[in-house]
C-alpha cells in the first residue's frame, strides 16, 4: 500500500472520529459523553496513529 | 470555549482532514506534509481537548443531571412552594446558580471533589443501563451530606453566624463548623428533596408541576 492510500485511509478515519465527536456535543445527555469518549476519541486516535505510521514507516513502493 | 466556536473548530478539522485525505497527492510537497500533519494530528488533538472540556462543563448543568428519568422528581422538588425545603429555597432564591444547581451542592470542594463527582456519574450511567434503577424516593447519598458543602458559601455570612438557631447552645456554632453536628440534623435543616411529598405539593411557579 503506498503512502497516499495510507494517508487517505488515515484521514477518513480521523474525519469519522471527529464527526462522531461533533455530533456528541449536540445533545445534553450522559450517553453523549460516553459516545465522545468511547467511540469518537478511539476512532480518531486510530486515524492519527495510522497517519503517524504512514509517514514514519517506509511504504511498500520504497522497498 | 463557546459551543459555536467549538462546532466551527470541529467543522474546520473535519473538512481539512477530508480535503487532505482526498487530495493525498498534495502531501508530496513539504507544505503538503505540513498541512497533513496539521489536519491529521494538530487540529484533531485541539478539537478533542475542546470537546472534552465542553462535555465536562455540560456535565455540571442541571439539565444534564435531570436528563435521566430517575432524577426528574428531584428536579421537580426544586419547585416546592415552601421554603422549608432546602433545595427549593436555594434554587428559587438564586442561592445556587439555577443552571448548575445539582452540581453546586452535590460535589465537594476538596481537591478531587470534581473527579469524585464524575466517577460517581459514570457509576450512575452503569446502573441506569445495566443495573437495577432504584425508585426516586429510595435514592440515597453515598455519604452523609458534608457540612463543608454548606459552609463553602455560608461560612462567615452574617445570617449564618448570627441567626438565633445557631446559638441555641453555646457550642453549637463551633460544632457545626467542625462538622460534629450536621446542618441536616433532626430539627435543623432536615427537609431536603423529600420527593415523596411531590404528589400533593404546591409548586412554584404554578406551571412547573406539569
Amino acid at each position: 500500500m503506498n503512502i497516499e492510500t495510507r494517508l487517505k485511509r488515515a484521514g477518513l478515519i480521523v474525519a469519522l472520529g471527529l464527526l462522531i465527536q461533533l455530533l456528541s456535543l449536540l445533545p445534553i445527555h450522559p450517553l453523549a459523553f460516553i459516545a465522545f469518549v468511547s467511540v469518537g476519541v478511539p476512532i480518531m486516535a486510530i486515524g492519527v496513529i495510522l497517519f503517524l505510521l504512514a509517514i514514519l514507516a517506509p511504504s511498500s513502493e520504497s522497498r | 470555549m463557546p459551543l459555536s466556536i467549538l462546532i466551527a473548530l470541529f467543522a474546520v478539522s473535519i473538512l481539512l482532514a477530508l480535503f487532505v485525505a482526498l487530495k493525498a497527492g498534495a502531501t508530496r510537497s513539504r507544505e503538503g506534509k505540513m498541512l497533513a500533519f496539521v489536519a491529521f494530528a494538530i487540529l484533531p488533538v485541539i478539537s478533542v481537548w475542546g470537546g472534552f472540556e465542553k462535555h465536562l462543563d455540560t456535565a455540571t448543568s442541571t439539565q444534564f443531571c435531570l436528563s435521566c428519568h430517575v432524577m426528574e422528581d428531584y428536579g421537580r422538588s426544586l419547585h416546592y412552594d415552601d421554603t422549608s425545603y432546602i433545595p427549593a429555597k436555594h434554587y428559587q432564591n438564586n442561592f445556587v446558580p439555577r443552571d448548575h444547581a445539582c452540581y453546586t451542592c452535590h460535589t465537594d470542594y476538596a481537591m478531587f471533589g470534581g473527579v469524585k463527582a464524575k466517577l460517581h456519574g459514570l457509576r450512575h450511567i452503569y446502573v441506569q443501563y445495566f443495573g437495577m434503577v432504584p425508585k426516586p424516593a429510595d435514592i440515597k447519598l453515598y455519604n452523609p451530606f458534608p457540612n463543608e458543602t454548606c459552609l463553602h458559601c455560608h461560612l462567615g455570612a452574617r445570617k449564618f453566624e448570627e441567626v438565633n438557631g445557631h446559638h441555641k447552645q453555646p457550642d453549637l456554632l463551633p460544632r457545626i463548623k467542625s462538622g460534629k453536628t450536621s446542618c441536616m440534623s433532626a430539627g435543623c435543616h432536615d427537609t431536603i428533596h423529600e420527593v415523596g411529598d411531590l404528589k400533593d405539593a404546591v409548586m412554584w411557579p404554578k406551571e412547573s408541576k406539569q
